[in-house]
């Protein structure tokens, strides 16, 4: 057994997916979420055992709602989409080729998808005519592998298509809604975080072949219901400042093999599930594991970790500065507890040496605060 | 359908012990009727005055009960099962109303507006109707899928129509459904709609109460008939049927049903096929099906459909004249994701390719396309099903449709064509020659249900097997 699966303890592994991904490049400094996403920790279940749940999930509606948009558009051998993206990127109409990689040969495991799909995408870009015609177009269910500060994960986007052009772009199906042109800019920026991770997974596949990765394109292709009927409408969505971003905090994701090292040995996160799958494990004891590896709290946890209530009761009790948000915690660096910073504002505490010209700076703030109030009083 | 379709009666655990009194399963229908009344302006308008058609149905039922009492062929269908959702995976109603914004809410509301209708009618007997959980059904046109899984407990649900709105639900073991809310997602749009359904448990009927209920029942209906109300005769009748065999469940309750009298799906899926002549996925034919043939096939009954035609192909190869198979795919010779096939057409019909895709949603086109004029030749025109089955298609065509307005099949047909034209001869070759290597490389069994990755050659299979010992340490996967 090796050490990741002893820390996730008997649950099975919690897999990985774009959106994970997405939130972990989003705080890359949160051993916590590194760890537990690294051993497939089931972080909704233990932030519940732990008696801070996290009140939020996906809606049965938004899933039922995006299979049954993402089926309309792949109905007929993908007959809707292709029409769209005839419309959008220009397919000759002798671009059809489709290709399911959802099993191969019935054998649905992630290794063997992996490898078809690097085979399949490898001849489609080295050989993109074949007898005069387009040698492949659309790859369903394709499997994408990316190393994730030392773990592999496998990544399923919607669809992949191949451009006349012989340029790759990454197809993503969301079923929330473009009315006039415009979609909720939340939904789409997510959407497209998402799609970075899949453009960025498949150009490390390029590279890995020895093929150009600029032959993936940095527009995916975003299918939508248009207006307010379900009809299928796609744009093309420059992800180029996602993919920076991701690129940079990925590189800069911690060894996980690094942060082992550090945890305690014998350390699980095991609920120690009864027969009944009712844990049996005191919470007090399992907050105490999780304790053990460090938090990076930040406000933004709170849309995107189960694990966020939990490390935000956690910030609390320390009076962390991480609660005041990341701006303010950098502009504090060094000074890592709100009393602290109080005491070195307010004069009564002498600063350490490292701790100097932030304490300057929090005098000032504090001598302007208080003149202004005091002034504000005597208009008043 | 009708045949198979039963009148029945929620009944439910014995430990819940309240009798119904008075009411008996009419109560239960009403307290239907009022959570209908929640599903959508039609169903409200017509709520006092002529009740609608709300029956409690069972599953599988052997008797045949007269088809006007009851409900017509296509406005009933099994629909599949719901699933009391996982509190832990969805949390609380609240919870998921907060992620599910509006919609939710409001269907939170009209639940609870639903759940007083019901308490409110049947709480005079001590019966206590808690909600156990609920789920969502998806309406795409006229059949049903239900989304959510399967629980053990949950039952099969029976979708009634009026012709406007879906309306209500029904139970077998133990459990009765309610229709609380239709959630329009796609405006003027027939499909994607979601019901959200909830599941109460009721508790057993005892007979007593039932005799009351149905005495009461014959007296209505005499009324009924006396004052010349036809449609309040049927629904009372339908009503009084639900409680007679509620009653005679009661004192038997290993009563044997029967098996149920529709046609079999092989049947309807092989005439669906024929018509299309290329393989095709389960929504297509049943697609089809409603098109042309009235619409009995559900898509669910397909699920595991060629499971079966293979066990049954190799207990007894030859006891049927045609097989329902699968097609295969032209590289691995492994049967394709989700396609079915007739065994007695060629096996390079029963190939497909990277191009097979495009062309046999351009072929089905075609065989739709003809069809419909096949059917004007006769004087006779085709269902409105199946105009709209050949315009959802012909939009995906180029030059096949103009507009919004309904496709005209000798266009379709000739678009289709067209565009079939560019990609056929690669198809074909394609597939001519996986049919060849087929039928070398493949028994008998394997020609119609497909090889496994072994079969298809020592080679690949040896490759593929060997790229999975490179995967590394630690392997996840995505939804």
């Amino acid at each position: 057994m090796s050490r990741l699966d002893a820390l996730r303890g008997a649950d099975p592994a919690v897999d990985h997916n774009a959106r994970t991904i997405a939130a972990l490049a989003a705080n890359p400094g949160c051993d916590r979420r590194a760890v537990f996403d690294a051993a497939g920790v089931d972080k909704r279940a233990i932030a519940r055992h732990l008696g801070h749940p996290a009140p939020f999930g996906r809606s049965v509606f938004a899933i039922t709602r995006a299979r049954a948009f993402e089926e309309l558009v792949k109905a007929d051998g993908c007959a809707c989409l292709l029409r769209l993206l005839r419309e959008l990127l220009g397919l000759t109409v002798a671009e059809v080729g489709y290709d399911d990689i959802a099993d191969v040969g019935g054998n649905a495991s992630h290794a063997v998808r992996h490898a078809r799909t690097r085979a399949l995408l490898r001849r489609a870009a080295t050989e993109p005519v074949v007898d005069g015609r387009p040698a492949g177009t659309l790859f369903d269910h394709p499997l994408l592998r990316l190393d994730m500060g030392g773990a592999q994960v496998y990544l399923e986007p919607d669809v992949i298509a191949l451009q006349a052009h012989g340029r790759f772009h990454v197809v993503t199906i969301k079923s929330f809604a473009v009315i006039d042109g415009q979609a909720d800019p939340a939904q789409v920026a997510a959407a497209a975080r998402q799609a970075a991770v899949y453009v960025h997974a498949l150009r490390r596949m390029f590279e890995e072949e020895g093929i150009d990765p600029a032959r993936v394109a940095h527009d995916v292709v975003l299918v939508c219901p248009k207006d307010f009927a379900n009809t299928p409408t796609a744009t093309l969505v420059d992800v180029r400042q996602q993919l920076s971003v991701l690129a940079r905090q990925l590189s800069r994701l911690t060894r996980i093999d690094r942060i082992l090292d550090r945890l305690p040995p014998g350390l699980t996160f095991d609920l120690r599930r009864d027969a009944d799958g009712t844990p049996t494990r005191s919470s007090a004891d399992l907050a105490r594991a999780v304790r053990q590896v460090p938090a990076r709290f930040a406000p933004e946890c709170l849309s995107t970790c189960d694990m966020a209530y939990f490390c935000r009761a956690e910030a609390r009790e320390r009076g962390a500065t991480d609660l005041l948000g990341r701006a303010a915690r950098d502009e504090l660096g060094g000074v890592a507890s709100i009393p602290l910073v109080l005491a070195l504002a307010e004069g009564t505490r002498e600063p350490a040496a490292d701790q100097a010209e932030v304490a300057a700076q929090l005098r000032l703030a504090h001598r302007l605060y208080a003149e202004t109030t005091r002034a504000m009083g005597t208009v008043a | 359908m009708v045949d198979d379709a039963d009148v029945g009666v929620a009944v439910g655990d014995e430990q819940q012990g309240g009798a119904l009194v008075g009411g008996g399963a009419p109560g239960l229908l009403d307290a239907a009727q009022q959570a209908a009344r929640h599903v959508g302006g039609a169903a409200r308008d017509e709520g006092r005055d002529a009740p609608p058609d709300v029956v409690l149905v069972r599953e599988r039922g052997g008797r045949h009960l007269d088809p006007g009492v009851l409900v017509e062929a296509h406005q009933a269908e099994v629909v599949g099962r719901g699933e009391p959702v996982d509190e832990g995976e969805q949390g609380p109603l609240g919870a998921r109303e907060a992620a599910a914004g509006h919609g939710a809410a409001a269907v939170e509301h009209h639940l609870q507006g639903g759940r007083r209708a019901v308490g409110g009618r049947v709480g005079v007997g001590g019966l206590d109707l808690h909600q156990d959980g609920d789920g969502v059904v998806l309406v795409e046109r006229d059949h049903v899928d239900v989304e959510v899984g399967v629980d053990v407990h949950a039952a099969d649900l029976v979708l009634l129509r009026d012709g406007r709105s879906p309306r209500i639900l029904l139970h077998r073991n133990m459990r009765c459904f309610r229709i609380c809310e239709l959630a329009e997602t796609s405006g003027a749009a027939a499909r994607g709609r979601v019901l959200r359904v909830a599941f109460a448990t009721v508790p057993r009927v005892k007979l007593e109460a039932l005799d009351e209920s149905i005495v009461h029942l014959r007296q209505q209906v005499r009324r009924a008939a006396a004052a010349g109300e036809r449609a309040r005769v049927r629904r009372l009748r339908a009503e009084l049927r639900a409680a007679e065999r509620a009653w005679e469940e009661a004192l038997d309750p290993g009563l044997d049903l029967g098996e149920p009298d529709v046609p079999p799906v092989r049947e309807a899926v092989h005439r669906a096929l024929t018509l299309l002549g290329v393989p095709a996925a389960a929504r297509l034919i049943v697609a089809v099906d409603e098109a042309f043939h009235g619409g009995s096939l559900r898509g669910e009954r397909l699920i595991g459909l060629l499971g079966d035609e293979e066990r049954a192909f190799r207990a007894a190869p030859d006891a049927r004249p045609y097989r329902l198979c699968a097609a295969l795919t032209a590289d691995l010779l492994s049967p394709a994701r989700g396609l079915i096939a007739v065994s007695t057409w060629p096996m390079e019909a029963r190939v497909v390719g990277p191009l097979s895709a495009r062309t046999g949603f351009l072929t089905a086109a075609i065989r739709v396309a003809e069809r419909i004029i096949r059917l004007r030749g006769t004087g006779r025109d085709a269902a409105p099903a199946a105009y709209r089955l050949l315009t959802r298609m012909a939009r995906n065509i180029p030059g096949a449709v103009e507009g919004y307005g309904p496709a005209d099949p000798a266009t379709v047909a000739a678009a289709a064509r067209a565009e079939l034209a560019v990609h056929e001869p690669a198809d074909r070759a394609l597939r001519s020659a996986a049919a060849a290597r087929a039928m070398r490389r493949l028994g008998p069994a394997e020609r119609l249900f497909g090889a496994g990755l072994r079969a298809a050659g020592p080679g690949r299979a040896s490759r593929v097997s060997g790229a999975s010992r490179t995967g590394a340490s630690r392997t996840r996967r995505t939804a």
